[in-house]
């Protein structure tokens, strides 16, 4: 009865309801094809020689589409395999400005912070935990983040950028929205250190309904639901409007309800029981009149 | 169930978070050297991170000053762990790095700043130590009074820069540079001239040093009058208060004299052992001649016994007929 489900997801059929729906809500790691390349292009990047000028990578797409999810698996990966950390997250702050900045990569690397104020004590001491620690690769997570502010203030970052691939040998990987590709491709300067890793929207296709299958797999749910099936698929790609994260929001949230009423399957009107808005036509959506 | 069409699947598997999984110390952690003292360690450690001493003063919640030279007296539990948890090395190791405690605690040299140059400054060095030394830092061993010289190298310390007569402030260091520079003028003190002692004078400094090691281990210390009678040995000002130079000559001039202002007058074994450790220099030679003596009595013993070897027994019997009867 459960030949659907993947091998470890099977023994939670036998666990309460509510420990069956905080299962499928947890975050997830999906290894599509996209996110398999991105991981490669990563690995090639951390194990390159030494080279004079940068190298890095944009891995740019639009929100909810599982980048994050892409460079955090890759870190931990990383952190699991080697023992000499070579890689970090940085978590770009909103602020503009160096200061804000060299703040978030203090923070990235859990370094002490001495002085708050002083934006030439910080690039001091980060230039000396680069000098000890030798990082490879520093993938900035929403660094759409750092170019929001006067453009003497995105200049500073890109230059600083260049910097610590010149002295370090850092490669940086930028992660955000499309306005990171502008940036970046004003000047061909820039241009030429980093190359593109797309993460686009989905497409309805085989690999689209491999991924409901894959996503079906991985849900405790007792009956076979048939993601596949056109009805259900063509319905859900249209909710989700191709986004992954949207798409893995609308099976949970599915597989919660059905694990919850007891049918103990997602079909067509399961779905429909959601009243789930795509989020491009949220704006003028029929809901907001009552809320008024 | 219609299609019966296999696709090859992607693996789906719950993820860990990055932030749960990355470690969450210090960037760099610094091991202790031998001897090292404790604020030593945290400026090493400051640097090391890429801070200044000055403004690491701030990462442990700590005003300016000597903010760690009073950290080496009293080391609060919380900033223990502090140090413990975010650089990987046992709260143990830091706290035997710290002066806590000490019976040698009225033979430190005081916290202060004086800039009269025979008055004492709160930390000494000796600058041949330091030039060997990777990474140069600062031994525990040159906050007491009664030292004066290096037993590694026969050179006296010294408890000032050479070019501008300031003592040691590594605490104040605003840049990254390592404690070996002098913060007031940054003077390398690792080429400091050699300051020299009489062979004499280290001779006694050996065996006080000694003396005052074996008190301290037998807990005689507080209630004995050692420490006293060391601090009144020079006949001006107390020996905490004076400089390197000035105990210097102090010594020489004692180890000139009669050797008994330690034990005069006293009959405890602990006068006892004072005068037998500065008649013989050392604890560890007056320990070696013992024991050489003591084999030499034991050789003499044995062949004694061998000469006469069977009176014993009719000897016994007539001496148990004697108790007995």
């Amino acid at each position: 009865m459960a030949d659907h489900l993947l091998e470890h997801v099977r023994p939670y059929l036998g666990r309460s309801v509510e420990d069956r729906v905080a299962y499928m809500r947890a975050a997830r790691w999906i290894g599509h094809h996209t996110a398999i390349e991105a991981h490669r292009r990563l690995a090639e990047l951390v194990s390159r020689p030494p080279v004079l000028r940068t190298r890095g990578l944009m891995l740019v797409g639009p929100y909810a589409n599982g980048k994050t999810m892409i460079a955090e698996r890759f870190a931990v990966e990383h952190l699991k395999t080697v023992e000499q950390q070579r890689v970090w997250v940085v978590q770009t702050r909103e602020g503009a400005g160096l200061a804000h900045f060299y703040g978030s990569i203090l923070q990235a690397l859990r370094a002490p912070v001495g002085n708050g104020r002083d934006v030439n004590r910080k690039a001091e001491q980060i230039d000396h935990l680069f000098d000890s620690l030798k990082p490879r690769l520093l993938i900035f997570d929403e660094f759409h983040n750092a170019l929001r502010g006067r453009s003497r203030d995105v200049e500073a970052v890109l230059a600083f950028l260049r910097r610590i691939g010149r002295q370090f040998d850092i490669s940086p990987v930028l992660i955000g929205e499309v306005a990171i590709y502008d940036f970046i491709n004003e000047t061909s300067e820039m241009a030429s250190r980093f190359e593109l890793v797309a993460v686009p929207r989905w497409e309805y296709g085989e690999e689209f309904l491999a991924l409901l299958d894959s996503l079906e797999g991985a849900l405790p749910l007792a009956c076979c639901s048939d993601l596949s099936d056109e009805k259900l698929a063509r319905e859900i790609f249209r909710l989700s409007e191709g986004l992954i994260g949207e798409i893995v929001a609308i099976v949970t949230t599915a597989a919660a309800a059905a694990a919850r009423a007891g049918t103990e399957r997602i079909t067509r009107a399961v779905i429909d029981e959601l009243d789930y808005i795509p989020v491009s036509k949220r704006r003028r959506a029929p809901v907001r009149d009552c809320l008024l | 169930m219609i299609n019966e069409v296999t696709r090859p699947g992607f693996a789906v598997e719950i993820r860990a978070r990055y932030r749960d999984v990355v470690r969450d110390r210090w960037p760099v952690s610094i091991d202790p050297q031998p001897d090292e003292l404790l604020s030593s360690w945290i400026h090493r450690l400051a640097i090391a991170n890429g801070i200044a001493p000055r403004s690491f003063a701030n990462v442990l919640g700590l005003d300016g000053g000597m903010w760690s030279t009073r950290l080496d007296l009293r080391l609060p539990c919380n900033l223990a762990a502090l140090l413990g948890g975010q650089t990987g090395t046992s709260p143990a190791a830091i706290s035997a790095m710290a002066m806590v405690g000490s019976a040698l605690t009225p033979l430190l040299l005081p916290l202060r700043d004086s800039v009269h140059r025979n008055r004492s400054t709160w930390m000494q060095y000796c600058p041949l130590c330091l030039f060997e030394d990777q990474a140069p830092y600062f031994r525990r061993q040159w906050r007491l009074a009664s030292r004066v010289s290096c037993f590694a190298h026969g050179c006296g310390l010294r408890d000032r820069c050479p070019a501008c007569r300031r003592g040691i402030a590594a605490f104040d260091q605003v840049d990254l540079l390592p404690q070996h520079f002098c913060v007031g003028c940054g003077f390398d003190l690792r080429q400091a001239p050699k300051a020299s002692v009489k062979v004499s004078a280290r001779r006694l400094e050996r065996a006080i040093d000694d003396i005052v090691r074996l008190e301290a281990a037998k807990g005689l210390l507080a209630n004995g009058d050692l420490i006293s009678r060391l601090l009144r040995a020079p006949s001006t000002m107390t020996l905490t208060s004076l400089s390197t130079f000035a105990r210097i000559r102090c010594l020489e001039g004692l180890a000139a004299g009669s050797v008994d202002w330690l034990g005069a007058g006293e009959d405890t074994t602990a006068a006892h052992w004072r005068r037998l450790i500065l008649a013989a220099g050392s604890h560890a030679r007056l320990i070696t001649r013992l024991a050489d003596h003591m084999e030499k009595r034991q050789r003499s013993t044995r062949s004694v016994d061998l000469s006469s070897p069977g009176a014993d027994l009719p000897a016994l019997l007539e001496a148990y007929t004697r108790v007995m009867g």
